[in-house]
């Protein structure tokens, strides 16, 4: 308790909540504007982060991914486009009630079930999960294995399409994980006589090649950037009222405890959470002909399980060290550029930096809601930012972020190629969340491995015999045998469509 | 009849699997170990493509007679090649000559190759390119510490 009261101080102090002020607003912008994201927001922050300490750091990045994820029904409800996958939901309801002259109520629906969402998950994740970690803290690297198999097997058997798919990318990322120096014997793989490439891929490079680059010079290619104006009538108020919150308890409450686990569960976040929810609002609903006309259930549900989504993720993260989508992902490789480990051993040799991390959420989480209400009737005109100067000033950040990562050319070549290979896996279909989950894990996964055979003098059976590990390692199967069968037994003609990429997936 | 993208993708999957295995070779294997040793995830990772690359393949023949609707709009593939075109010779040009001398350049020349159906003017993107130069030169070489390239010619 005393460390997490320690942790809010740092985060009142000035200077920090200006920072957190700033990065909240920019956050909300890049939630808010379709293309943009919270993972993009945080890939052009991470080389910002090399030469700031770690707290500062923290809360540079901490502060952007919440007010990125809060600001994606901005759009959802204002032009019907949500900002990301985790509002795909929102637009449902959000859009019907702008068209219906209650833009300003839907707003604030929004507004207020993010903060709900994301205030309750993260006091529950800061409960939660020292709990989790000095469990944790008793298993061997043949669980530690198992835990990070089961992740990536879970992200690629979610994967859009088809589970090959899924296995190429995290194929790609476990194989671009191989690049650079092995974590036992210090061998190097797939150097080609390079130096630079000793340390291997960086993250940050592989961030910024693949999410920023890649997206904006697709989405211009495909001609996706441009917006339609938004026609929202009166933005009077904040809409919503303590009446609103009792009426929809019960689909807020469903939404906030779905939104939790399925944010817990690797692969599962946001994106899934408030498509799960709507349903279950529409279902206990007495009118459920009024969704997708403009019923404000659905626009509560869908918000509180996206954001509900973020303090679940937290969990697996800070207590076990595994990231649950590509924005923990990301989080955890910027406590790597602060020679940091996310998992149990964070967790208690560093408390103070854990609580930091858990209360920089909560007062971003507070911050991002006054920022919305004071500037909610401006909201439109975040819609209207001329797409090609943004854009451009985010190619010329990435260029700036390659070179920073170690001052030579070599990283905005690595971004380049980790660009063309991006645009490459966007046409073929493979998604790339279980490339970045498989490319951060690797090494991990390749270390408990080898130490786990070495630890039991070279025999395999541990993995099987010990009961938490041979579970997982079930479940890691059925993942992948389960799509398979599914898709097998429906035995359904493929339907004539064009491939979409998840690259803005949050 | 067209091959589907699915089987494009499997085909390049196996040429890189290919690529990879041959480069593993070169990978030295420490002698009396008690664990598999560095080449062992490689030949998961090479595995693990080499399977779905195949897979791919076979559902793209299956799909084969199934219509495919293009992924970039009719001229879409020169548009994205003109762009990265751009990246790369942004890229070079910066290792020669510098962030200062070619930033506001690429700036204005990305402005115009993103603009898609706006309406652009030559003089105000050039303020735009000055000032985001400037104000992004000023933030990270004072403001966060980060070098940025001087240029080979220059250094």
């Amino acid at each position: 308790m005393n460390e997490y009261i320690s942790a809010l101080m740092i985060c009142l102090q000035p200077i920090n909540l200006l920072l957190i002020v700033a990065m909240v607003s920019l956050g909300i912008v890049f939630g808010a504007i379709p293309g943009l994201s919270a993972t993009l927001g945080i890939a052009l922050l991470l080389p910002v982060t090399f030469g700031l300490s770690t707290e500062t750091s923290f809360v540079l990045l901490l502060a952007i991914w919440i007010g990125g994820v809060s600001g994606t029904f901005i759009s959802a409800v204002l032009i019907g486009i949500p900002g990301s996958s985790s509002a795909i939901a929102t637009c449902f309801d959000g859009f019907p009630m702008t068209k219906n002259g209650q833009a300003g109520k839907a707003l604030g629906i929004g507004m207020t079930a993010s903060f709900i969402g994301t205030v309750g998950s993260v006091a529950l994740a800061t409960v939660l999960s020292p709990v989790i970690a000095d469990f944790a803290l008793h298993l061997g690297p043949w669980e530690y294995f198992s835990l990070c198999f089961c992740a990536i097997t879970l992200v690629a058997s979610l994967s859009k399409g088809n589970i090959f798919k899924g296995i190429t990318a995290a194929g790609i990322g476990l194989l671009m994980g191989c690049i650079g120096m092995d974590p036992i014997n210090g061998a190097t793989r797939f150097t080609f006589g390079n130096v630079y490439l000793t340390a291997g891929i960086s993250t940050v490079a592989q961030m910024l090649g693949m999410f920023a680059m890649c997206q904006i010079i697709r989405d211009s290619a495909k001609g996706e950037a441009s917006m339609p104006d938004a026609d929202v009538g009166s933005m009077k108020g904040l809409g919503v009222g303590i009446k609103d919150i009792i009426e929809h308890l019960k689909t807020i409450v469903f939404a906030f405890a779905s939104g939790v686990w399925i944010g817990f569960l690797p692969g599962m976040g946001s994106g899934i959470s408030n498509m799960v929810a709507y349903g279950y609002a529409k279902s206990i609903s007495k009118d459920p002909d009024s969704f997708g006309k403009g019923n404000p259930a659905g626009v509560w549900a869908s918000e509180v399980a996206n954001n509900a989504s973020l303090g679940g993720a937290l969990i697996p993260m800070m207590a076990l060290g595994i990231p649950g989508d590509g924005i923990t992902a990301m989080l955890i490789a910027g406590l790597t550029i602060h020679g940091l480990q996310a998992g149990p051993l964070f967790m208690t040799e560093q408390p103070d930096l854990a609580m930091l991390i858990f209360a920089c959420v909560m007062v971003s989480a507070i911050v991002t809601y006054l920022i919305q209400i004071a500037t909610k009737r401006w909201f439109p005109y975040i819609l209207k930012v001329p797409y090609h100067y943004l854009y451009t000033v985010i190619l010329v950040i990435c260029y700036i972020g390659g070179y920073g990562i170690s001052n030579t050319m070599f990283n905005i070549y690595v971004m380049l190629a980790l660009c063309f290979l991006a645009i490459f896996m966007s046409v073929a279909g493979l998604p790339t969340s279980p490339l970045v989950l498989a490319f951060i894990l690797s090494s991990k996964l390749e270390r408990y491995f080898r130490q786990g055979i070495s630890y039991a003098h070279g025999s395999y059976r541990e993995f099987f015999t010990r009961p938490l590990s041979a579970t997982l390692l079930l479940i890691s199967v059925l993942c992948v045998i389960w799509p398979i069968y599914s898709e097998h037994k429906k035995k359904k003609p493929a339907a004539s469509v064009s491939v979409q990429s998840d690259v803005n997936d949050d | 009849m067209k091959m589907r993208r699915d089987t494009k993708t499997g085909i390049a999957g196996l040429i890189g699997c290919a690529f990879f295995l041959f480069a593993s070779q070169s990978i030295k294997q420490p002698a009396k170990l008690l664990e598999p040793g560095p080449r062992l995830f490689p030949y998961v990772a090479i595995t693990l493509i080499a399977i779905s690359s195949v897979a791919l393949i076979i559902k793209g023949v299956k799909e084969r007679a199934v219509e495919e609707k293009p992924y970039f709009p009719k001229g879409g593939i020169l548009k994205i090649s003109k762009s990265y075109g751009m990246l790369v010779i942004y890229a070079v040009a910066m290792n020669w000559l510098g962030f200062l001398i070619t930033t506001p350049l690429a700036t204005v020349a990305f402005i115009y190759d993103l603009k898609g159906s706006s309406k652009v003017k030559l003089i105000p993107s050039v303020i735009i390119a000055v000032l985001v130069t400037a104000g992004l030169y000023g933030m990270f070489v004072f403001g966060f510490q980060v070098k940025l390239p001087l240029g080979i010619l220059f250094e």
